[in-house]
């Protein structure tokens, strides 16, 4: 009841109350909204905010050799840091640690000097990089002198193995900027490595393994505040370990042979395509790629007359010489363009078109049947051979031995090589016109067809097998997995004869490959000699063992201006078989006794 | 000696049913204070400030006894004076992050405006009392804004937009109070509803429409109307020049609060955690001192504007309501009491401060929850600040010693 003397009416009074309800209302529905309706999503952005997962890295998977040997393993690697917010108070017993490692005190200064800007004062600064165990343990003993500095571990790619097989297992590289647009949704993180090169990038999914994580409180300067109670870490899960096909001893030999040379070597198992052995020389050393490595090394390695990253075993094109003579005698025999024991004359030239072309032996070889021509590397005899074959029959067959394609073989931009076709060599002799004159370099492997070593390997395995071209790999086949590859259909007889003109080529009368003989092992060869217009010819090998016990191996071997491939390539081969009869099978049956 | 001076305690029974709310209010306050001043020693001691500072006007409230109840009506012009002399005084003192709002006397710095709010209010309810027979007609009920324009002036140039908004809300609360006629207090308000609707072709058209029904059924002279109706459209179509001689940190202000996510980093960045903070609490809160944006510090400014976004964090909804309930018994307690006294002088000084009270409560609590822009205002007896407790706690007592005197 308001008195008669009241300064505003009845109304104004009711109206002023409503007001104040109605604000304090407005209020409480918006407090309400925010704390009971959205609660759970503020909760969130406070979490958000707040929650920091620092995270755990998962060792990159390891790879082992056919035996379980180690050829790339992980290794602790110690980064000294500081936090430069943290560290301004402390300079100058910070220049002490000039004591310990290789800065100059007043390179310490300016390390930590030259950090600018609000944020980056709160993030860590790497001062010196991959700190030896003496450091370290002689820093902790002196920790106290030093406020503010920490340790920065994680693990890096160490080799530990005596064989280098660099080429095969490649390197990694840490993701740029520009990367990200690609691998964000892979859940990469920029600066993270990955595999750039080799067996580490074909292998990236399996060896990556999966980030763990743990959850620590931050402020709003980002200082770690410690982990949370509530909040379990999740362990990482480390990569998983591959074992590859190659044999760390017979790699290690191989490179040693190739020590002080170019070229390439691969030892396969022609039954399921593992790759035994895989050279490509020169090569570099991988270690330096687990820090960072410097530029102007990446540029030296680049600019190097000798092509140290070329991957000559899948990249490296080369011409065939005369191992492609087999080709062309397999090509006769399916189309019975020539009788087995049919000779031809070599008078040691060969009169074509309006030149002479020259066989090896510069009095001929008289008259040889098919098996003495390719166990002597008689070139007349392929000279008239070829004049039967034909263009369109040579390139059948040999692109039905997998010449102008990849192999398949897992190390990524495999070579495809080249088999000329007949619009190409239109094309290339346009002006002057092509004629039988070029099939009789090509038949000898000479002029357009380039191969890499590895397909010339997957065509003798295809001959050892009896027409079976398996696809090479380089990772271990577990007993009983079915090789992949594609049968090449030839009468029986083609393989017998092409078999055995290769043991000739080894053990017959004036056999090229004579030096690659090894007692107690059948060796099937063929040498050759591909020209090449720099200098001496490339010096090639491809045959295959065939061990007592039955066990065989393909070896394929190139030496770039190795000269004669009867001289160098095939007494190389010699040391390769010997270590494979005497050294590898032995172990291998070793290795299978210790098996319960 | 002044008649005021007669060092005679003047008996004053308080009234309980005020103080309750003012005492939980408080309480929030300190807890608030307290967990802000978690592992820090500067904050600290802003509670400690806090309670020296409650201390001081609680003994300020005790020595008014001895002031005669009707100095304040008898010398309310005469501390108008000396209020805007204050006012001019800031202009001549050293600028404190960006404003020119205080008077410092060494340690101690003293905000004129806050003082002033009670001073304004004196004035105001004086010229209320005193021409209150004139009042219906249109200049003498127009007088009041002219009392309030100064000190709004001066504080818009220290600049102080929040305090400014203060005055001008208060003036038309206590006008509305004094009975002056609702036509006239519709002129005031019309340029306010036309700049803002200038901004907008179809809401400015609907406002004019408005306004002419409204003058039309005006029983005033025809050519009042004609020059009513040209202000208003003269302000409204002006209001897009006058939005861009703003400040551009004001401009932001305003922007900012349209969508707080806007600006990131500045004052959005502050209500983006203080909302983060508010709707993260829940309904019990995280516990006092678990504030993770507070503790944090991911909530820049925590003890003065903010602590409302403090308590909601860490005591929770519950919290905030039971607030939101001391603040309404406590208004409403205040207008019952303007409402029931025959003093007129006394009652009109209760609403303008039960309306200062209700406009902090509004735009603090709005501004942390981005339904106000951030204009700066505290939360009365709960935020961080000396002068304002010390203001605040000065209006719940005279509130008192007002009404205990006799009616004139």
């Amino acid at each position: 009841m308001i008195p008669s003397g009241a300064v505003a009416p009845l109304f104004r009074r009711n109206m002023l109350a409503a007001a104040t309800v109605v604000a304090l209302a407005i209020l409480g529905i918006r407090f309400f909204q925010y704390q009971i309706l959205k609660h759970d999503e503020f909760q969130l952005y406070a979490e958000k905010n707040s929650i920091r997962s620092i995270r755990m890295p998962a060792p990159r998977g390891l790879l082992l050799d056919r035996n379980g040997q180690f050829l790339v393993t992980n290794r602790p690697y110690y980064g000294l840091a500081v936090v430069p917010a943290e560290v301004r108070g402390s300079l100058e017993q910070l220049r002490g640690l000039s004591r310990y490692i290789d800065l100059t005190p007043e390179e310490i200064t300016a390390r930590i000097g030259a950090v600018r800007g609000v944020y980056e004062q709160y993030q860590s600064l790497l001062l010196y990089d991959d700190l030896s165990f003496t450091q370290i343990s002689q820093i902790e003993e002196h920790r106290l002198e030093f406020p503010g500095i920490f340790f920065l571990d994680r693990t890096i790619r160490h080799y530990p193995s005596r064989a280098r097989a660099t080429h095969v297992i490649g390197y990694l590289r840490s993701l740029s900027a520009e990367d990200m647009i690609k691998y964000k949704d892979r859940g990469y993180r920029p600066g993270e490595q990955i595999g750039a090169v080799g067996l580490e990038r074909y292998l990236e999914d399996r060896l990556r393994g999966q980030d763990g994580y743990r959850y620590h409180l931050v402020d709003n300067l980002l200082r770690d505040l410690g982990s949370l109670p509530n909040k379990p870490p999740q362990p990482a899960r480390p990569g998983e370990a591959v074992a590859l096909a190659i044999d760390i001893n017979l790699q290690a030999l191989a490179e040693q042979l190739f020590e002080d040379r170019r070229g390439a070597m691969l030892m396969m198992d022609p039954g399921t395509g593992e790759i035994l052995a895989y050279v490509s020389a020169p090569d570099y050393v991988l270690e330096p790629f687990t820090g960072s490595i410097p530029v102007s090394l990446w540029e030296q390695w680049r600019n190097n007359p000798d092509k140290l990253l070329l991957n000559r075993p899948i990249n490296g094109l080369y011409p065939p010489g005369s191992t492609f003579k087999l080709l062309a005698a397999a090509v006769a025999q399916a189309y019975n363009l020539i009788g087995q024991e049919d000779t031809l004359s070599c008078a040691g030239r060969y009169f074509f078109g309006d030149r002479y072309f020259r066989c090896n032996v510069l009095a001929g070889h008289g008259a040889v049947n098919m098996e003495q021509a390719i166990a002597q590397s008689c070139n007349i005899y392929f000279y008239q051979l070829i004049q039967r074959i034909g263009f369109d029959r040579w390139r059948e067959i040999v692109l039905l031995f997998g010449f102008g394609e990849p192999t398949g073989i897992e190390v990524p931009q495999e070579s495809a090589g080249l088999v000329p076709s007949r619009p190409y060599m239109d094309r290339k002799y346009a002006d002057v016109g092509w004629t039988a004159g070029h099939m009789l370099n090509l038949v000898l492997g000479q002029g357009d067809i380039l191969v890499t070593p590895l397909q010339l390997a997957r065509m003798t395995a295809a001959i050892a097998n009896r027409g079976y071209l398996v696809r090479p790999t380089l990772l271990h086949r577990p007993p009983g997995a079915a090789p992949e590859g594609r049968l090449i259909e030839l009468p029986d007889a083609v393989w017998d004869n092409l078999q055995a003109a290769m043991y000739q080529v080894v053990y017959g009368f004036r056999g090229t490959g004579f030096r690659a003989k090894v007692p107690g092992g059948r060796i099937y060869g063929k040498t050759g000699t591909a020209q090449n217009p720099h200098g001496d010819g490339h010096s090639w090998f491809t045959g295959y063992i065939v061990a007592p016990g039955g066990e065989r191996a393909v070896l394929t071997l190139l030496v770039e201006q190795g000269g004669l491939g009867s001289r160098l390539a095939a007494s190389l081969a010699a040391t390769v078989f010997d270590h494979y009869l005497n050294q590898y099978l032995p172990r291998q049956d070793q290795d299978l006794a210790q098996v319960p | 000696m002044p008649r005021f001076l007669n060092f005679k305690a003047y008996p004053v029974s308080f009234d309980g049913l005020t103080v309750v709310p003012v005492a939980g209010l408080i309480l929030f306050g300190a807890l608030g204070l307290f967990s802000t001043a978690q592992g820090g020693s500067l904050q600290s001691a802003s509670l400690f400030r806090q309670g020296i500072w409650l201390l001081v006007s609680l003994v300020a409230v005790g020595a008014l006894r001895w002031v005669h109840p009707r100095f304040y009506y008898q010398h309310a012009y005469r501390l108008y004076a000396v209020f805007l002399l204050l006012l001019v005084v800031t202009f001549f003192m050293p600028a404190v992050s960006g404003g020119q709002r205080w008077i410092m006397l060494g340690a101690l710095r003293l905000q004129p405006a806050e003082l002033g709010k009670i001073v304004l209010v004196l004035a105001l309810a004086k010229y209320l009392t005193d021409y209150r027979k004139q009042l219906a007609e249109f200049p003498y009920a127009m007088a009041p804004l002219g009392i309030a324009i100064l000190p709004t002036l001066l504080i818009i140039g220290q600049p102080d937009l929040g305090t400014a908004l203060i005055y001008l809300v208060v003036t038309f609360a206590m006008m509305y109070w004094a009975n002056i006629s609702s036509f006239y207090l519709f002129v005031l308000i019309a340029p306010v509803v036309s700049i803002v609707s200038g901004f907008e072709f179809y809401a400015f058209s609907a406002w004019m429409l408005c306004l002419i029904v409204v003058l039309t059924l005006a029983r005033v002279k025809l050519r009042w109307k004609t020059v009513l109706f040209a202000v208003n459209a003269l302000f409204g179509t002006l209001a897009p020049t006058l939005w861009n001689s703003l400040q551009p940190y004001q401009q932001r202000r305003i922007l900012t609060l349209l969508d707080a996510t806007s600006d990131p980093h500045g004052a959005g960045y502050q209500v983006l955690q203080s909302r983060t903070a508010i709707g993260s609490g829940g309904l019990f809160g995280k516990g006092l001192g678990e504030g993770t944006q507070t503790q944090l510090r991911f909530l820049p400014v925590t003890d003065t504007d903010f602590i409302i976004a403090v308590i909601g964090e860490e005591l929770g909804f519950i919290a905030i309501l039971v607030i939101l309930i001391l603040f309404a018994w406590l208004l409403l307690r205040l207008l019952d009491r303007a409402s029931t006294t025959q003093y007129r002088f006394a009652s009109l000084c209760v609403v303008g401060f039960a309306s200062v009270f209700l406009v902090h409560v509004f735009i603090n609590m709005g501004m942390a929850t981005g339904l106000m822009p951030v204009t700066g205002l505290p939360l009365p007896f709960l935020s961080y600040g000396g002068s304002f407790l010390l203001t605040c706690i000065l209006m719940i007592g005279l509130t008192n010693y007002l009404l205990a005197g006799e009616p004139l």
